[in-house]
């Protein structure tokens, strides 16, 4: 268990990594962007989880029980908050592309080179 | 040694090792989910099984013991991040016609 | 370190005052209507206030470090719960140089774009607040977040003319590649939290320093490293920069190129000189890695920039070849390599952005950055091509503008390490990065020579350009030519300051002294004088230095001048011009697709996780 959800993170990585090196469409490309950036949220909380461990809150339970780390997940949460920015971003950015390009394919963003 | 004691929450699953099997299955079912979500080329049906995707990593997170960040993923990853995508490939389907 | 001196209501205000006005005028946006001058003093004095907060910050860091515990969240027993600006003189001048920039890039917006949205202010500010958070930060994840909110500005700012195709192009390379880079830094913060438990990055420099360097130290090291490098643009995972220098209005590429790309290599110092160093050991390895990726870097920046018809992107090239040579002073860890360092990054800030501010003039009166079809175009902008010149000058390392202290102190530095190759790195690099810009400078404000090869592409990309300003103006307003002007002269004078090298080498010591800044941070104990970590050299200004800048600077313009008149030589071949072969792997490699770039990121990290590894057994 201990080493398992790393496993699943670098395949989560992996995975996201090869959808945006391989896709043809930027909204495809985007979600990929998304799975990558869940990576990391599972690694956070992954690092942080303790076999047994409780959920840190402290409102009704004995000071002394043992809770899994609670900075972990304020780390995750905010990095749920900048993956919605940066895919807000990216979405208007992909609407624009198609009305100026007339295509999703990155491969045929063609105004930029050397 | 302080006095360790056993706590029933809504959130524990005892014995331990039930909730590790439900840890690792779940740990299984986001991976193949990731790979599905990229997998799919289709846009449309990619959305959807991102929003699938966002539940997974939600029960994932509560079987974690972070029930904050599972409500902040269903709400972003489940829905509005899917809810965005669609409103942008309904608006790209406009500007084709 | 309690909230008690004025210096501490001042560190948090440098950040607090930008964002408030980028909220400020992004609400009161109805309020301005029409009245766009209110806006624009609204925002160049925001940026103004900033500078010299920073600048009384500066001054007041000469006396050691400042650190700042938000909400009075001081650590207690070594162990840092809150979130903290740790402020020296290294950190502290950077962030007065981007509020510096930032300030001149307004100033020249003000007669720039003939219209504005409001949010070109709102997200300056953002930006700037970015950075200036980036550069204070002595939090890891903090480091991060600054990184996200700067990263999320510029793409914006990169996509300003958002109804064009390159502009949208351009930021989705950027955005896509950069939050790639992101995550992976991201990532290595989080196996980094797992092994210490700690965010802050003193504390996590000494929960790593007692122990052997494992599997997970390094791999965090080369992820939290990768996303730094990215925004540096470092080869291979450079190819966003061009696009977006190519596309982003003129303003916000002088913050890019100036600051933004440097904040990055700071980083890198950062996170190694508070987190890694101590753990890490291998600095000889260290330096043979990273110096590797820094010459590679500087050699591929140079070759393409000296190529280049576009004129930004010839910049954006120039650019990769100084972020190259300045990874190299960082790398070779020692207090000179790292002034060297701070003082090119401060020279190159003011001379590079005065010539884009130039190139701004040029597409805002004759509405092209072609090389090409501007040659001899730019002879009645006279101050303009003055001062374009000077700064050519000045890039290529001529004394007195400061920019050739800093090559010749990484090249002594690198001398004393046993790596004199880098000296030849330097000045040849120099002279064809300076010889590229010396060669715009002649050809295009003198009209000297013939005008280089028309590239059917590049016209057609350069062309879109147009539509950034309005239409060709009869004279260039003094809020154009002032800014560059005062850069220009900036860049001579940080030259000529008195003390310049030990003042500068005094910050870079202690920046490097991980025991002083785990105490101050931690402990709150002040080291008065910082231990060298490697041996200190004699920071002067030499007569090698001197003859070196100059004789770089000569070698740039003949250069130039070989190939302003390359088809009147005799005994060449016709058909034949320099830099005329680089034109397929130009075109191969820097593909316009950003999944290309992503594979050359992925192969970077490969290569560069296995030059760690190999380092450090």
């Amino acid at each position: 268990m201990s080493v398992f959800p790393f496993v699943v993170v670098a395949w989560i990585l992996t995975v996201g990594l090869y959808g945006i090196i391989t896709s043809r469409h930027l909204v495809h490309q985007i979600v990929c962007l998304i799975v990558v950036q869940s990576s990391t949220y599972v690694l956070l909380l992954g690092v942080g989880y303790k076999t047994g461990a409780v959920a840190p809150y402290f409102y009704d339970i004995p000071g002394n029980t043992p809770a899994v780390d609670p900075v972990v997940q304020a780390l995750a949460l905010t990095d749920v908050v900048v993956e919605a920015a940066v895919t807000a971003l990216l979405v208007a950015f992909a609407v624009q592309a198609h009305k100026r390009f007339g295509t999703l394919d990155p491969e045929e963003l063609r105004q930029l080179q050397g | 040694m302080p006095v360790v004691h056993t706590v029933i929450t809504p959130y524990t699953v005892r014995p331990f090792w039930l909730m590790e099997a439900f840890q690792v299955t779940i740990l299984g079912l986001v991976a193949a989910g990731a790979t599905a979500v990229v997998l799919t080329r289709n846009p449309t049906r990619q959305v959807i099984f991102l929003s699938i995707y966002g539940v997974l990593l939600a029960i994932l997170f509560m079987a974690f013991q972070a029930p904050d960040v599972t409500l902040s993923e269903l709400t972003v990853g489940a829905v509005i991040l899917p809810l965005m995508l669609l409103l942008a490939l309904a608006k790209v389907r406009r500007q084709e016609e | 370190m309690s909230g008690s001196t004025p210096m501490d209501a001042l560190l948090p205000l440098t950040v607090v005052v930008p964002l408030l006005g980028a909220a400020g005028v992004s609400a009161l946006n109805p309020l301005f209507g029409n009245r766009r001058r209110l806006l624009d003093a609204v925002a160049i004095l925001t940026a103004a206030t900033v500078a010299g907060m920073l600048i009384i910050i500066m001054v007041g860091t000469a006396g050691g470090q400042q650190v700042y515990w938000f909400a009075g969240f001081t650590p207690s027993h070594g162990v840092a719960l809150g979130i903290d600006f740790a402020v020296d003189q290294l950190n502290a001048g950077l962030a007065v140089l981007a509020a510096l920039l930032v300030t001149a890039a307004m100033v020249f917006s003000w007669r720039y774009f003939e219209r504005v949205s409001t949010y070109y202010h709102a997200l300056m500010l953002a930006f700037l607040a970015g950075m200036v958070g980036f550069c204070l930060t002595g939090d890891v994840f903090n480091l991060f977040v600054w990184f996200e909110l700067m990263g999320v500005a510029a793409y914006a700012l990169t996509a300003y003319r958002i109804g064009e195709r390159g502009p949208i192009q351009g930021a989705l390379n950027f955005a896509i590649t950069n939050s790639v880079g992101a995550y992976l830094t991201l990532s290595g913060i989080a196996l980094i939290y797992g092994r210490t438990g700690a965010l802050n990055m003193a504390q996590i420099g000494q929960a790593i320093a007692g122990h052997r360097p494992d599997g997970l130290v390094v791999v965090a090291f080369a992820l939290i490293l990768l996303g730094l490098l990215t925004k540096a643009s470092i080869v291979p995972f450079h190819f966003w920069l061009a696009d977006a220098h190519a596309v982003a209005p003129t303003p916000v590429c002088v913050l890019f190129s100036g600051v933004m790309v440097e904040l990055g290599l700071y980083g890198v110092a950062r996170v190694y000189w508070s987190m890694f160093g101590v753990g890490l050991g291998h600095r000889t390895s260290i330096t043979a890695a990273l110096s590797a990726f820094g010459i590679l870097t500087a050699i591929v920046g140079a070759l393409f920039c000296f190529r280049q018809r576009h004129l930004k992107r010839l910049l954006a090239f120039s650019t990769i070849n100084h972020a190259g040579l300045f990874l190299i002073g960082v790398a070779l860890l020692t207090p000179l390599g790292l002034t060297g360092a701070a003082v090119y990054v401060v020279g190159h800030a003011l001379v590079k952005a005065a010539l884009f501010l130039c190139v701004g003039i040029v597409l805002h009166r004759l509405g092209s950055i072609n090389e090409t079809l501007l040659h001899g175009q730019g002879k009645q902008l006279r101050i303009t091509g003055v001062v374009f010149a000077l700064a050519a000058l000045g890039l290529a390392d001529l004394p007195p503008f400061a920019l050739y202290l800093g090559a010749g102190w990484i090249g002594q530095s690198g001398d004393t390490r046993g790596m004199p190759w880098i000296t030849v790195v330097i000045i040849t690099t120099s002279i064809l990065v300076g010889a590229a810009v010396s060669r715009v400078a002649g050809g295009v404000f003198y009209g000297i020579g013939d005008p280089p090869s028309e590239d059917p592409r590049m016209g057609e990309e350069a062309s879109e350009e147009t539509s950034e300003t309005d239409e060709a103006k009869s004279r260039v307003p003094l809020s154009m030519i002032v800014p560059p002007a005062v850069l220009v002269a900036l860049a001579v004078v940080v030259g000529l300051l008195p003390h310049l090298g030990p003042t500068v080498q005094a910050g870079a010591i202690r920046l490097q002294d991980q025991g002083a800044y785990n105490a101050t941070v931690l402990a709150g104990t002040h080291t008065a004088h910082p231990r060298a970590i490697m041996a200190v050299e004699d920071a002067g200004v030499t007569v090698t230095d001197t003859v070196t800048g100059a004789g770089t600077a000569a070698g740039s313009l003949v250069l130039a001048l070989v190939s302003l008149y390359w088809r009147r030589l005799p005994l060449l071949r016709r058909g034949f011009e320099p830099g005329t072969g680089l034109v397929g792997p130009i075109r191969r490699f820097q593909s316009g697709v950003v999944n290309d770039y992503v594979t050359w990121m992925v192969i970077g990290l490969a290569c560069f996780g296995g030059a760690l590894a190999l380092a450090i057994r």
